[in-house]
């Protein structure tokens, strides 16, 4: 979850890492690292490609971080690049599979997670991803968008707004909508509230 | 807004998504303990998603590697120029084929459907949430461009630039 104290130490870390201060950038990549790793990985379901999508993610924030405006949306900018980064990586995986009659596009499942059946945390990881799916399938595009946003990756809704180049009234409209959909959804409503920890 | 005696569906939703409550509403949850209540519910369990998620979500495995000094001069063309490129050289070469030999009947329709399908590719459009557990819904959004993300450049849904600090 988003801490107040982490995103004050984050926008401190941004506003020095605009200034130029290399090594501030580098911690602040440091702090961003899981989450935007975490984020590709659930939009790509394949940790190895979101280990390659996260490292082009910095090294592109890297270069562009002296344009950066607003320090203290700074994840909402990175969710924003891994966005981008992800939609050249879906253009450029179908024009191969079209050009190259491949299916390789690299998004197919997680090779590399373990699926012990006998693992208690993996059954349940995998329940509640499952769970978490389904629910999503019922939400349209747009409304999957920043229901993710908010509630898988934890933004506040600035930073939605920042992540998606858009006003925070249009990320509530769709917001509502999507937690009108989770309400009215009990058998999720009482998953999540059956889950222990 | 308010149904008979209580917030409404809709209305709870709202708020528990961050809209300001209205006067009639603000009114209402200051002395009415079910509505609530039914709010603090909904944002407990919206809360609990994201912890759960937070906690079963996958770490990185490897450390981030920054380069020592990012050229600009390194800079590569950005990737939709070559998407975009790409797909113009495609486009040129199914001409240049027709024009020599100008196809059957049967041929032009194939042709057509390739097109359509290169065309689509210009249309933005993300992965869909969880490939793996989700393959049913990932084969019917890869033919329905108007599915696509909410992309800053569209014209359609999410538009509005004005970005509140």
């Amino acid at each position: 979850m988003h801490d107040e104290a982490l995103g004050q130490e984050l926008t401190a870390l941004a506003a020095a890492a605009a200034a130029g201060d290399k090594a501030a950038f580098a911690a602040l990549a440091e702090a961003a690292h899981a989450r935007i790793f975490r984020y590709l990985a659930r939009r790509t379901g394949s940790t190895h490609l979101a280990e390659d999508l996260t490292q082009d993610v910095f090294v592109k924030a890297m270069r562009n971080i002296g344009g950066l405006s607003e320090p203290e949306h700074v994840m909402g900018w990175l969710y924003g690049i891994a966005l981008n980064r992800l939609r050249d990586h879906a253009r450029h995986a179908r024009l191969k599979r079209l050009l190259f009659r491949s299916n390789d596009d690299g998004s197919g499942p997680p090779e590399d997670v373990p699926d012990p059946a006998d693992d208690l945390a993996e059954i349940a990881r995998k329940e509640f991803w499952r769970r978490v799916a389904e629910f999503c399938a019922t939400l349209s595009t747009r409304e999957r968008e920043v229901f993710g946003l908010r509630y898988l990756d934890g933004l506040q809704l600035a930073e939605v707004a920042a992540a998606l180049h858009v006003s925070q009234s249009a990320v509530k409209t769709h917001l509502t909508r999507a937690v009108a959909k989770f309400k009215g959804d009990t058998a999720f409503m009482t998953f999540l509230e059956g889950e222990r920890g | 807004m308010i149904t008979g005696t209580h917030l409404d569906h809709q209305a709870l939703a709202a708020l528990a998504a961050g809209e300001a409550p209205g006067d009639e509403a603000a009114a209402h949850l200051a002395i009415c303990p079910h509505c609530r209540a039914e709010l603090d519910h909904l944002v407990g369990v919206l809360t609990r998603l994201s912890q759960l998620a937070a906690r079963h979500g996958p770490d990185p495995i490897r450390p981030l590697r920054l380069p020592a000094d990012p050229a600009p001069s390194a800079r590569r063309l950005r990737p939709a120029f070559v998407g975009l490129a790409a797909v113009a050289a495609v486009a040129a070469g199914l001409l240049l084929t027709f024009v020599r030999n100008p196809a059957p009947q049967p041929e032009i329709g194939r042709d057509s459907a390739f097109m359509e399908e290169i065309r689509a590719l210009s249309e933005d459009s993300l992965p869909v949430f969880y490939q793996e557990l989700m393959p049913d819904t990932e084969a019917s959004s890869e033919t329905t461009p108007s599915k696509g993300i909410p992309n800053p450049d569209s014209t359609s849904g999410l538009t509005s630039k004005g970005r509140t600090a």
